[in-house]
């Protein structure tokens, strides 16, 4: 168990809102997964499906409602004094909109140097120019380029590059990846997809990717493997290796998903008429199974009993009653 | 169809400094059929998409060409015209469904109200029962129910809200639709349901539209021609299957190789630089800091857009050479 470097058991985070009579939902409703040392994590989901409060959380903004979050066998809510400090150091975030991680008014430098303070790297102002060299290297830049520059002096792509250069500063074990391309542009998305492909192939790093976009999510997870969740109101609907999930997906939701993709070849055009989804807070409380409504499969039992998270073959899990009933492969795995 | 000939529109920011946004752009879009515009930020999409329906405000300038619409016989310069009668042209000549535009409906009206306030515009004082009719029209037409008019734009969600938009568009029956990024930040499903919508509208009443997207997925999916811009120009103009078949241009293929697609493992390539600062620009072609095959010429002269093949335009001194 301790050579996991994050576990995540029954994690479920609620949001009340009104006074009295409030209404609550389950943003994440008990998720549980664990990430090895060096693996990548994809989470993909669309709006709204609790991505990013799973992040928050994670990375310690959010208190769970209930569940826990483990960090090399640790509790990250219980962390006190240096135990905390190690693991803000340890586990570094990237957002998702480069032009608002940055202040306006502060040169870039600033950003690197105070977290280079922050988090006691270096003993002088000429140390710590080395090491933020070092770390823009990394990320094909130099000191001299950014020097006494201002964040609008710098495109979207370079922002995200510089926001990651400095995630990079404290050396983290893993790094959190909050839909990281989405605001940059597409000639730029592949060289931050190549940064984060380096970064676990070199330095072994540990990433949690959470994106909308299956199309770059699967582009990562080709190119280093690894394991995908995809999220659907909160819940995991489905999970396991993600080239697998992407090319052989199960859940209805997942095939939905995939079939939604505007592939970039006008040869093969989608056919058929508009159809809307009706995205309603009802599905975040409802007692069956929450894609019910929207589901092509849905039968009497969906709309009745909520599923689980059943196996269906090696590592591979599917919240679904009608994959449940229509494909029982490897039953004695399950049993086992 | 709707002619844009040669048209420079700069952002003035200072005595002698000018943004130039678009740099003699000339194009054509095409009655009844969906043409693309795509580009990344900063490439002058939004701002010619700004002159072509004459919202031309400080501190935009025009400083030359002309945006012609011909229509039934009629043929208008948009930028001759003052607001009053561009204000005859708003609405049933042509519609504007401009970027995040699903945030702009009044949080305090009901929607029925919203919809009256439109169709005031066009010389409407009280909805009658017809009117009423073709608000219910339009409302069925994007798929929602005619409660929905009932309610609050806050109630909806993102994707309802932008077809609330694009009811709004096409109630006057406008010739030409343009689209600014109609799909940025909506969910998988929906989008696909908006631009399966814009391509039924296109089929079912031949209206033009004209769709502005940074993604290259939307283009290919849904639109019949595709211009590609660059720093300001226009670099690229054929048909879509043409675009994506047979790019021309270093930056077009680039743009199309970099796109990952589920199904193809190969590592992509990866463009190197930023697009260049629209103040003050690279000499000669605006590509060649970035380009693989730049050579003296594209130095010093300026690419013109040519023909190379029936219906395929291109602005590239090396195109056929390399």
């Amino acid at each position: 168990m301790s050579s996991k470097l994050l576990k995540v058991r029954n994690l479920t985070k609620v949001f009340r809102s009104g006074i009295y009579i409030g209404v609550s939902f389950k943003a994440v409703d008990d998720v549980s997964f664990s990430l090895d040392k060096g693996r990548v994590l994809i989470v993909v989901g669309e709006s709204g499906c609790g991505k990013s409060t799973l992040a928050k959380m994670i990375l310690g903004f959010l208190k769970p409602t209930s569940g826990e979050i483990l960090y090399k066998g640790k509790n990250i809510v219980k962390l006190r004094g240096n135990e905390e400090k190690t693991f803000r150091k340890e586990v570094q975030p990237v957002f998702q909109d480069p032009f608002e991680t940055f202040n306006p008014f502060h040169r870039i430098t600033y950003y690197f140097l105070t977290t280079c303070f922050k988090f006691g790297l270096s003993k002088s102002k000429d140390e710590s120019k080395k090491i933020i060299d070092d770390v823009l290297k990394k990320v094909g830049m130099s000191y001299d380029e950014i020097d006494g520059k201002y964040p609008h002096e710098f495109s979207g792509g370079q922002l995200q590059r510089l926001s990651i250069a400095r995630a990079l500063l404290a050396t983290p074990t893993l790094l959190i990846a909050d839909e990281p391309v989405t605001m940059v542009d597409a000639s730029a998305r592949i060289g931050i997809l190549s940064l984060f492909m380096e970064l676990n192939r070199k330095y072994d790093m540990s990433i949690i990717y959470i994106t909308h976009d299956l199309a770059t999510g699967y582009y990562l997870a080709s190119q280093v493997g690894g394991d995908m969740i995809v999220m659907y109101r909160g819940d995991v609907v489905e999970m396991g290796c993600a080239e697998e999930v992407m090319l052989n997906p199960l859940h209805p939701y997942t095939t939905m998903l995939l079939n939604s993709i505007p592939e970039p070849n006008p040869e093969k055009r989608w056919e058929g008429r508009p159809e809307f989804p009706s995205i309603e807070l009802k599905e975040y409380r409802f007692s069956g199974c929450k894609f019910s409504k929207r589901c092509p499969h849905a039968f009497s039992k969906c709309y009745e009993e909520k599923p689980e998270l059943f196996e269906m073959m090696n590592g591979r899990f599917v919240r679904c009653w009608w994959v449940k009933s229509n494909l029982k492969i490897n039953e004695e795995v399950v049993s086992r | 169809m709707v002619e844009i000939r040669n048209v420079k529109a700069y952002y003035k920011i200072g005595a002698d400094l000018f943004v130039k946004a678009v740099d003699g752009v000339s194009v054509s879009f095409e009655t009844g059929k969906i043409t693309g515009i795509a580009g990344e930020s900063g490439c002058g999409k939004s701002t010619l998409l700004k002159v072509c329906i004459g919202w031309i405000k400080p501190p935009l300038s025009v400083l030359a060409g002309e945006v012609i619409y011909k229509f039934d016989g009629e043929r208008v310069n948009i930028l001759d015209l003052d607001e009053d009668s561009l204000q005859r042209y708003r609405w049933n000549l042509f519609a504007v469904v401009p970027q995040a535009a699903m945030n702009s409906l009044n949080p305090v009206r009901k929607l029925k109200k919203i919809f009256e306030e439109t169709m005031r515009k066009f010389g409407i004082k009280k909805l009658t029962k017809e009117d009423e009719k073709t608000v219910e029209k339009v409302i069925s037409d994007v798929g929602l129910p005619k409660e929905v008019l009932n309610m609050y734009p806050p109630q909806l969600s993102g994707g309802m809200k932008q077809r609330i938009i694009m009811a709004l568009a096409i109630i006057a029956k406008p010739k030409v639709i343009f689209c600014d990024e109609p799909t940025t930040g909506l969910d998988l499903v929906t989008q696909k349901g908006i631009l399966l919508f814009l391509r039924e509208i296109k089929e079912k009443y031949g209206i033009t539209i004209v769709l502005i997207s940074h993604d290259m997925g939307v283009h290919a999916q849904i639109t019949d021609n595709l211009a590609i811009m660059y720093a300001g120009k226009l670099i690229e103009y054929a048909s879509t299957k043409e675009i994506f078949r047979n790019p021309l241009h270093p930056y077009t293929k680039a743009l199309i190789n970099s796109l990952p697609t589920i199904g193809e493992k190969e590592q992509k390539e990866k463009l190197p630089g930023a697009p260049p600062p629209l103040l003050n620009p690279p000499s000669g072609c605006r590509f060649h800091p970035r380009c693989m095959q730049s050579a003296d010429i594209c130095r010093k002269e300026v690419p013109e857009l040519k023909e190379v093949k029936p219906g395929h335009y291109v602005a590239c001194h090396r195109v056929g050479e390399v």
